[in-house]
């Protein structure tokens, strides 16, 4: 009997230290990939919106609306793990993906699936899964080769308060009056003190005097001089901040970080008005010629985020620091490979300032020398300036100087003029490709006088910011944009092809085109999930499709790998892995046109890309319709810098292995049907 | 229970495993009602209700809600038949064997449900089938929905209605001693548990498909008794639970595995129960290690994990029928994974001390009923404790000691179990 009793405590007791009966390591502690010798132009970046990719852990599908677009479909980080096998024989190598903390549950019936509503900057949303599950995906993402980019927000929390205009402790849908905008009614609308008034906050009242006058009190509309008070009897002040109490939908004060994460107790935490510029919506979206640049982009950098989302002060330093503790925080848990920054252009003034450090001057020192700390090289930092303007995109890739020294900024950002006046206009609208050199002319400094509507340049910096291992990329900002046909904040390709042909007659084809561009021009690509499955929503929420549905528009099953566009896109990036030339190659137009019509040259755009011993010269044509040729007229040939009598053989995926010898002087000739590409290598 | 936190506010129990003690625990009441009845051919009857009132009590709340469940309402028929005696019961019925006291807490055989069984006792063995049972008012079982009828109104519909069946057997042994002690027992149980398919809607009107699931157990105690005083006993428990079987037949499992089914779950136990009996007192001990996994198949789960307990009572006669006490009782749990709001890997602990002076009317003893009680509790909670049990809002997040004195009153009439 004793015997038997012994055993079996005996049993339990081995069971139990075989089973691990230790509690879970921590994180932080687990080794970081250091990524050394990593080049971040060899990349090809995947944008994954978790909740819509794959489902791969129904415990966390709570609050799930599959038939609702706006509402959580149930995609999760266990679902990523489970795709790796799909990625990897696509070949992508980056993994961008939505954020990860939790977010504000619902706001208006919409729930936050794609995570850019910020509510606990430290705690994991646990709709996609827990924080163990969150490196589990890194680590096995990291284990096939590809690296995972975090999407981080700086700008803005979710709808975590009101502005209780009316001082009745509510929050009110809808106040009627008079041009509730206190700088408009009581400053440049009253005789006595309009002289106050800018100029800009005069036409800004003019202009907006109807649609100012409806005022919600979650989401008011900008005021120069912050949400006022307001009663019948007048304007009493700026607007006391109410945070709300509603903890099922997470809108509560946000919950402060753990004690070990080293915060002060007396310190705030994203819960006192002080650290919100509380300026109410930002209104004024684009280049309005009625404004100066500097209102535009004062109230673009203090305006809250339309839905409620609330602006931080980023010039506030606790905000400041809070924030870089809490994305070193993520790189010491998740051990990602780089940062995508939310709404880039919304914090700081660097065209304007240049010199002047801000946030980002901070952050990406910061960042980079943290990463440093924990032995991970080229960690990469790059963010969305939503704007065709390059001198204001490029403003954040450029350093600066103040009174404490040097200071760096981001290494890259979307290239978002090269979406509007490239991808759009070019490959979409037919416009000429002579946009396409001036771009690229105008991005590293020299644009010509051809290229009036670009600015001269360079518009990004030409250097490094920091050494790999130091924490940066050791590659120039002007070296690695991000280029992208779409993303989850534009329509699809082939809807804005759509949409702006009015007839989807060649769409497809127009989508191959501009992957071949983004494949063969220099920069990083970028493939919005869903690209290689032929999806075609709208905006938003259209754009944010279920990739586990399938897209049975097309007739194909779930993360297909049979289609045709998967097969291309995959051909694309084996044949950029293949080439050096295509990854890390110097630029060198040989042929863009500014004709347009049955010219023979119009539409069509040639360039070498040249690394080492690697070079090959890509021809495209954008024509909707026609064979193109590099030769304008007889005697008018593109000029290259291969040897004369060098045989260039097409190695474009699909291609009809068409051979080209480079004539006298370098000239040569190549005819691209219309939409077609032609990687010319010798 | 009647008492205070010591902080002005009620008491609570804090339990960072599965069957904490039982020291702290809400009022309840169990009123066993039966007839026994002799029918002709020597089959004798007994008809058992017993209802059962939870923790809502007038005088405390205010409020006119007692709640009440039916919890035993069965007819049992028994009669000589061969060597032994048979026996066939059919109801609704709490099933179940050995427990340990301290615990509250039944290792082996606990099922509750609506079913029937039969029985039979002979020499030393006694066998015993059952099958039953359930259907929660829970999503995971039940979803009623309004639909459009012919005339003016709607009618209400099952949209998903799903049985959860369970099989148990069980066979004990005497394979030592007299009945009445000291004797020894083997006992062997082991369960079938199988839920079918089914289909519900979600908020939004998508059909969700429930795939069937099952599960099973297996398990076996070793018993002595009557080798001391009064009734001195000690019982080991182990079981195994797969599937369904891993989770309480009246909580429906919460995680899954991708096809959202139980089978990933599993529960080990290794339980003991022991009295010990004297002339001036005695020693009440209870304990147990689990091993819980849960249906997710994360490697990487804070649901899953070891835990213990081990707590023991000792007794002394202070004069007559007045004893001192002091139940001291150790928790701990090893979650395989990270605390959701401290972000980092704890292992929760409780350190239970409780004083606390007795009075039996009818004379002491382990079991003896009625019992009054005089008990001051002191609970020692770490830090993950504390994180387990409390949201980051809750200021009892702060309370490393938790308190309890108060004054119990605990009696058995008629006990089922206590057959």
């Amino acid at each position: 009997m004793r015997t038997a009793i012994i055993a079996a405590v005996l049993c339990t007791a081995a069971a139990a230290a075989c089973d691990g009966a230790s509690s879970e390591e921590d994180l932080r502690a687990r080794p970081h990939q250091d990524n050394a010798g990593l080049d971040w132009r060899d990349q090809v970046i995947y944008q994954i919106m978790i909740d819509r990719f794959e489902n791969g852990d129904p415990n966390n599908d709570y609050n799930v609306a599959l038939s609702v677009p706006g509402r959580y479909h149930g995609g999760d980080w266990q679902g990523v793990i489970d795709r790796l096998d799909y990625l990897e024989e696509l070949g992508v190598t980056a993994l961008w993906i939505s954020p990860t903390f939790m977010n504000t549950e619902e706001d208006a019936g919409f729930a936050s699936y794609h995570g850019y509503w910020p509510y606990d900057l430290v705690r994991p949303n646990h709709h996609f899964g827990d924080l163990a599950k969150l490196r589990e995906m890194v680590d096995a993402a990291h284990e096939r080769g590809m690296l995972v980019i975090l999407d981080v927000i700086v700008n803005h929390m979710g709808q975590l308060f009101y502005y209780d205009i009316n001082g009745n402790g509510q929050p009110d849908d809808y106040l009627a009056g008079g041009g509730t905008s206190h700088t408009c009614v009581q400053v440049c609308n009253n005789p006595e003190r309009a002289d106050e008034c800018s100029e800009d906050e005069q036409t800004y009242c003019q202009e907006g005097a109807g649609y100012l006058e409806r005022i919600i009190e979650w989401d008011p509309e900008y005021d120069p001089r912050g949400v006022q008070g307001w009663t019948s009897v007048g304007f009493r002040g700026p607007a006391e901040i109410r945070f709300t109490d509603w903890p099922e939908l997470k809108r509560t004060v946000p919950p402060r970080p753990p004690d070990w994460f080293g915060w002060p107790a007396d310190k705030p935490w994203f819960d006192v008005p002080s650290w919100y510029n509380r300026h109410g919506r930002v209104y004024l979206w684009w280049h309005e010629t009625d404004y100066s640049r500097e209102f535009v982009r004062e109230q673009e950098t203090l305006g809250d985020f339309p839905g409620g989302l609330k602006d931080l002060d980023t010039d506030n330093r606790d905000v400041q620091e809070a924030l870089i503790q809490v994305y070193q925080y993520w790189m010491d848990v998740g051990d990602f490979d780089g940062f995508r920054i939310d709404t880039l252009k919304h914090i700081d003034r660097p065209e304007v300032d240049p010199d002047v450090r801000g946030f980002y001057g901070e952050f990406a020192t910061r960042i980079r020398a943290h990463a440093r700390d924990i032995g991970k090289q080229n960690f990469f930092i790059f963010g969305e300036a939503f704007d065709g303007n390059d001198e204001l995109s490029g403003a954040y890739t450029f350093p600066g100087r103040d009174g404490a020294g040097s200071f760096q900024r981001i290494d890259s950002t979307f290239y978002f003029s090269q979406y509007y006046r490239v991808i759009k206009n070019v490959f979409m609208g037919g416009a000429p490709t002579r946009d396409i050199a001036c771009m690229y002319s105008s991005r590293v400094g020299g644009a010509s006088a051809d290229c009036a509507g670009f600015a001269p340049g360079p518009t990004y910096y030409g250097e490094p910011h920091a050494a790999p291992e130091d924490g940066g990329i050791g590659l120039a900002p002007q070296q690695v944009l991000v280029n992208f046909l779409d993303n989850h904040d534009l329509a699809r390709f082939l809807f804005a092809y759509q949409e702006l042909r009015e007839s989807d007659a060649g769409a497809l084809a127009a989508l191959e085109n501009a992957l071949f561009f983004v494949f063969t021009w220099d920069g990083i690509p970028c493939v919005y999930y869903g690209t290689e499955q032929g999806f075609h929503g709208g905006v938003d929420p259209g754009n944010r499709e279920d990739m586990f549905l399938g897209n049975p528009d097309a007739g194909y099953p779930a993360f297909d790998t049979g289609n045709e566009m998967f097969a291309y896109v995959k051909a694309l990036i084996a044949l950029r892995k293949e080439r050096a030339a295509l990854r890390r190659g110097a630029v060198s137009v040989t042929w863009s046109s500014a004709g347009s019509g049955d010219d023979p040259g119009a539409g069509l755009f040639a360039f070498e890309r040249s690394s080492g011993d690697d070079k090959v010269l890509v021809v495209l044509s954008a024509r909707a319709s026609g064979t193109g040729s590099t030769c304008a007229a007889v005697g008018e040939c593109m000029t290259t810098s291969f040897a004369p009598g060098t045989t260039l053989t097409d190695i474009a995926p699909g291609s009809d292995g068409a051979s080209f010898t480079v004539g006298p002087g370098g000239s040569l000739e190549v005819a691209v049907p219309a939409r077609g590409g032609r990687v010319l290598a010798p | 229970m009647i008492g205070t936190d010591v902080r002005g506010s009620s008491p609570e129990p804090v339990s960072v495993v599965a069957h904490g003690s039982r020291v702290v625990e809400p009022t309840y009441l169990e009123l066993d009602l039966y007839y026994r009845l002799k029918a002709r051919r020597g089959i004798d009857l007994t008809t058992v209700t017993t209802l059962a009132f939870g923790d809502r009590l007038f005088h405390l709340t205010g409020e006119f809600d007692a709640q009440v469940a039916l919890r035993n309402f069965y007819l049992e028929a028994e009669k000589n038949v061969g060597p032994g005696r048979l026996g066939i019961w059919a109801g609704s019925r709490m099933y179940r064997g050995d427990d340990i006291y301290l615990l509250d807490y039944w290792p082996l055989d606990d099922v509750n449900t609506v079913g029937g069984g039969v029985w039979y006792r002979h020499d030393r063995f006694e066998h015993g089938i059952h099958a039953g049972l359930n259907r929660l008012l829970d999503p995971f079982q039940f979803q009623e929905m309004e639909v459009v009828t012919p005339e003016d109104g709607t009618a209400t519909i099952p949209e998903l209605d799903r049985q959860r069946y369970i099989v148990t057997a069980r066979s004990s042994y005497r394979a030592w001693g007299a009945p009445q002690g000291p004797a020894l027992k083997l006992k062997v149980y082991g369960d079938f548990q199988a839920l079918p398919d089914g289909r519900r809607l979600r908020d939004d009107d998508t059909v969700e498909k429930l795939p069937s699931d099952a599960g099973w157990s297996l398990g076996g105690q070793a018993g002595f008794w009557g080798f001391a005083q009064g009734q001195s006993h000690v019982n080991l428990f182990l079981r195994y639970s797969r599937g369904l079987s891993a989770y309480d037949e009246l909580d429906p499992p919460m995680d899954f595995d991708a096809d959202k089914k139980s089978a990933g779950a599993s529960e080990l136990v290794l339980g003991l129960s022991g009295n010990y009996e004297y002339p001036r007192g005695g020693v009440l001990v209870g304990a147990y290690s689990r091993r819980f996994r849960d249906g997710d198949p994360s490697t990487s789960d804070v649901d899953d994990g070891w835990e213990y307990i081990a707590d023991a009572r000792p007794r002394v006669r202070v004069v007559d029928a007045v004893e001192a006490a002091a139940d001291v009782s150790w928790q701990v749990r090893f979650p395989k994974g990270i605390s959701a709001t401290e972000l980092t890997a704890a292992d929760p602990a409780i350190f239970q001390i409780a004083p606390m002076a007795i009075y039996s009317p009818f004379g002491p003893g382990s079991y003896a009923r009625p019992q009054f009680r005089l008990v001051y509790s002191a609970a020692h909670l770490n830090d993950a404790a504390r994180d387990q049990l409390y949201p980051l809002e809750d200021p009892r997040r702060s309370h490393v000691w938790v308190h309890y004195l108060g004054l119990q009153a605990e009696w058995w009439f008629n006990s089922t179990y206590r057959q």
